[in-house]
């Protein structure tokens, strides 16, 4: 098991570690930043937590390198640094349920809980949690709204009298070409308008 | 629930009484008035336009003297307290103990402003957890938003909101994928779902703000009045900061006490529902207020537009009464900060109300209800008969000048009995025209005169006249641009033009001058040509027109400076059209402006570019889970549709800048797509062949965070 990162007393020394087994090239230069960032959408925003945690999954992914030949430092560290959030929510959440699910999930418990604000020195920690913490994490979900409680809604009747229907009839049947609408439009404005005009002649 | 009567009970005999001597006395002076415009006609000798000259004069003249007796019966109102006809007088000292009823607080959405929204919905539950009572009362943002950015942004913001005030089990929010039948639809669908779970509903727009003593006023009022259907609030416009919203927000408040109390008086129990700030008994809502379609298609006929007035007219029609508590205090809205924007929501009113027209023969209404569908088509179709009016006033002034007919052939009544010439005859009517039009400024001046400390609200005596002098010049200027928008809206829907469901502004940055002469120029043109038009017939005719030419004429120049912000702070400053609002800051609007003006954290968490809640979703892991946890799971065993599939691949090379918002909002509706992309995104990003991802990724990083957390220390 991979020391989780919260037990790392020394930063500094969990860095050399994993700067010892990575290579420093532009790779790992890159694998660095997207590993920071990462957590850093996560509102980690303790900066020794933060660089404990990258620590730990540069050299999770260092070491996987050795074996998978070919592929880029920072493609393996992302990966890491998702599995290693999937693993805590699991060992944290307790639920079975597909692994994006489990990580939506999880991510969702962090923000409601605020992990950020609140329990940022237990974010990845192995062990230990606060019972209260751990409550939280698993009672934490989201209702858009309360269980159903339905009523029934029947549109009401329109008793119109026959004038409306005759009426709505015609108007329907001047729809059924429009431009003959455009036409009733453009005689009435134009009369207007030949009336003013024909004032100004005069 | 069983309601035995037809028509509501409590005192209908006394309210017959009120009905009758208000319209009596208007229509006795519509009479008058009508019969002297004949006389003058009379005296010139009829034919076929001044008969239509007549007939116009009589329906614009008769809505003039109804508006005064409004006024006026309003003005007298307000001076008893109390009256039978107010709904608030019916609660007693010791009803404020009155137990409370499950109340769900329904805010309809649609593609307004997050932000706003819900720091509107903040400061009206933290004003309610203020009360120590209401936990009766449930809050829901009933989403219909279609904009992808909007959606995301909701949803994030009501967690952030439910998470800073403790609401999860208070504050709920639901979005439908289909907004059928628009706004009522939106109602009609939170009835069917949670409906049963309350017994009333206050019914609020994105904009509204109420106090929680008010939301629990009207809750104690429903339980008092049992066979109360429906209690509308009038609420006061706030918030404006341009020329033309604090215009409206002084007029409503300075002329609308006047004119509800009127309103209140003819209509008592008979009253109509304006669509928010309302709260409605969910049972009779539920089992008689379902719209049904009107006859034929859009724009006059399909789905009604504004459901508001309908569903209050099937209201009464089932017996239960409709109230207006016009004297509710801590109910407010905002209003459109410009010419243009007041313009736009006119067109979907309008619509909204000339659709009406089917049901004002439709059986079984109340009469008092088919004044109120009356009343709001007359609203609308008043402009194009003033336009008609202007125009047939010219072409008699022609007609006179040109006929070489002796000018005065007849003496007339008027001339015979009151020894007046022809000139002074029409100057009569001009004279009884303007007090009419402007006796309700003077009945709100001597109302706000009689109620001790309501004139320093406004900021004092001479503000107060400053401000009415002001409003009727620029009212005046702006009567006549309201009118041209109108005809033309009238026009577009006689040919067959429906409107589209807009979301309303409410925010100004003010309208350019580019704008405004795009919008305007033909009114320009129009003041000019008649301008021109009417001086070359006759000098006087020209001088008499004169405030309507000069209000189409200056149009684009008035648009521009009525939606400056600039200028409304300085009319601010001026102490111009000051609003009780304004002078007492109440706590839930201090609040609220306080909120909209800090930083919000979604500036800081959502992308700036373009489809920022799609590619939010997709990066931000708590925007992400977030928004999949609100997602309907996908069905079991349903493979996903190619296409979609090859967008979303396609979305991962590229990016989203060539997507639509269908494209968008096809994404953001599957949740397994969504998890992949966010996985495949982050996972992926170093052989990604775009910088999209890359750059929405690096914003993570600590030098932003740190930027944000300096702000919010700050805010």
């Amino acid at each position: 098991m991979e020391q989780p990162p919260g037990s790392v007393t020394d930063p500094s020394a969990a860095i050399a570690a994993a700067a010892e087994e990575a290579q420093l090239d532009e790779g790992w230069e890159e694998a660095y930043a997207m590993v920071e960032g990462y957590y850093s959408a996560l509102r980690v925003r303790n900066r020794l937590l933060l660089s404990r945690i990258i620590a730990l999954v540069l050299r999770r992914a260092a070491r996987r390198l050795k074996n998978e030949e070919g592929k880029k430092p920072a493609e393996l560290a992302m990966q890491e640094a998702t599995t290693v959030v999937v693993d805590w929510f699991q060992r944290v959440l307790k639920i079975e349920i597909p692994e994006q699910w489990l990580a939506a999930r999880g991510r969702l418990a962090l923000l409601l809980v605020d992990m950020p604000g609140r329990w940022q020195r237990w974010f990845l920690e192995d062990s230990g949690w606060p019972e209260e913490f751990v409550t939280q994490m698993r009672s934490s979900y989201l209702a858009a709204g309360p269980a159903f409680q339905s009523r029934t809604m029947t549109p009401q009747m329109l008793d119109l009298p026959a004038v409306v229907t005759a009426a709505n009839q015609g108007w329907e049947a001047l729809g059924q070409n429009p431009w003959v609408r455009y036409v009733i439009a453009f005689l009435l404005w134009s009369g207007v308008a030949a009336g003013i005009g024909l004032l100004l002649w005069k | 629930m069983e309601v035995n009567h037809q028509y509501p009970p409590i005192q209908d005999r006394r309210f017959s009484l009120a009905r009758w001597s208000f319209y009596l006395l208007g229509l006795a002076l519509a009479a008058g008035g009508i019969f002297l415009m004949w006389d003058l006609l009379w005296r010139a000798g009829f034919n076929g336009a001044r008969i239509l000259f007549l007939f116009l004069f009589g329906i614009l003249f008769t809505i003039l003297c109804l508006g005064f007796t409004h006024a006026l019966f309003g003005f007298i109102g307000r001076r008893r307290t109390p009256t039978s006809s107010r709904i608030m007088d019916t609660l007693e000292p010791g009803d404020e103990k009155l137990p409370l009823a499950p109340t769900a607080l329904v805010f309809p959405v649609y593609n307004e402003s997050a932000e706003r929204v819900f720091a509107g919905v903040r400061s009206v539950f933290q004003d309610l957890q203020r009360t120590g009572e209401g936990r009766e009362v449930e809050i829901y943002i009933l989403s219909d938003s279609t904009n992808p950015d909007n959606w995301v942004r909701e949803e994030f913001s009501w967690v952030e909101l439910c998470r800073q005030v403790g609401g999860f089990d208070r504050i709920f929010y639901r979005r439908r994928a289909k907004n059928t039948n628009r706004k009522s639809g939106n109602l009609a669908d939170f009835c069917q779902t949670w409906g049963g779970r309350y017994t009333y509903m206050i019914v609020m727009d994105a904009d509204s703000i109420m106090t929680g003593q008010a939301i629990l006023t009207l809750i104690r009022l429903m339980q008092k009045n049992k066979e109360a259907g429906i209690i509308q609030t009038a609420p006061r416009i706030a918030n404006g900061e341009t020329i033309f919203a604090r215009m409206q927000q002084f007029a409503s408040r300075a002329y609308g006490p006047i004119f509800q109390a009127g309103l209140d008086h003819w209509q008592a129990s008979v009253g109509n529902y304006w669509g928010h700030n309302a709260i409605i008994r969910m049972e009779p809502f539920t089992e008689y207020c379902d719209l049904p379609d009107l006859p034929g298609k859009e724009p006059f006929g399909g789905k009604i537009l504004s459901h508001d007035f309908v569903e209050a007219a099937l209201m009464v029609k089932a017996g239960w009464q409709v109230w207006l508590a016009y004297d509710i205090e801590g109910t407010w809205e905002e209003g459109p900060p410009s010419i243009i924007d007041s313009a736009k929501r006119d067109r979907r009113w309008m619509q909204g109300n000339l659709q009406h027209t089917w049901l004002l023969l439709a059986r079984g209404l109340h009469p008092g209800s088919r004044v109120h569908l009356l009343m709001g088509i007359l609203g609308y179709l008043v402009s194009p008969l003033w336009l008609l009016f202007i125009l047939l006033s010219i072409w008699l002034t022609w007609q006179d000048l040109n006929t070489g007919l002796t000018k005065f052939p007849v003496e007339g009544f008027v001339g015979r009995w009151f020894h007046l010439d022809q000139s002074q005859h029409g100057l009569l009517i001009f004279f009884i025209t303007l007090v009419l039009l402007f006796a309700s400024k003077f009945f709100s001046l001597f109302d706000m005169m009689l109620q001790r400390g309501r004139l320093k609200q406004f900021g004092g005596f001479l503000q107060v006249t400053g401000s009415m002098v002001l409003e009727v010049v620029l009212s005046t200027l702006i009567a006549p641009v309201l009118m041209l928008f109108h005809t033309k809206f009238f026009t577009w829907m006689l040919v067959g033009k429906s409107v589209t469901w807009n979301t309303q502004n409410r925010v100004s940055d003010g309208t350019t001058w580019a704008e405004g002469a795009a919008t305007h120029w033909f009114h320009t043109a129009l003041g000019v040509g008649l301008g021109l038009l009417t001086w070359s017939i006759s000098h006087l005719l020209f001088y008499w027109m004169l405030p309507v030419l000069i209000g189409m004429a200056l149009s684009i120049p008035v648009s521009v400076f009525t939606s400056s912000v600039k200028w409304g702070r300085r009319f601010r400053a001026a102490g111009f059209f000051e609003t009780p609002e304004e002078n007492e800051d109440p706590r839930v609007l201090h609040e609220l402006n306080e909120m909209v003006a800090r930083p919000s954290a979604l500036e800081f968490i959502f992308a700036k570019e373009i489809h920022s809640g799609l590619t939010t979703a997709i990066v931000d892991p708590y925007v992400n889970a977030v928004h999949v946890s609100l997602l309907k799971p996908n069905a079991a065993g349903v493979t996903r549709a190619p296409a979609l599939q090859t967008r979303a691949d396609r979305l991962l090379v590229e990016g989203p800048e060539k997507f639509s918002a269908a494209d968008a909002l096809e994404i953001l509706a599957d949740p397994d797509l969504m998890l992949n992309l966010h996985q495949s995104v982050w996972t992926n990003l170093a052989s990604a062949t775009t910088d999209w991802w890359r750059i929405h990724v690096e914003r993570y990083r600590i030098s932003e965070w740190a930027r944000e957390r300096e702000l919010v220390k700050k805010a």
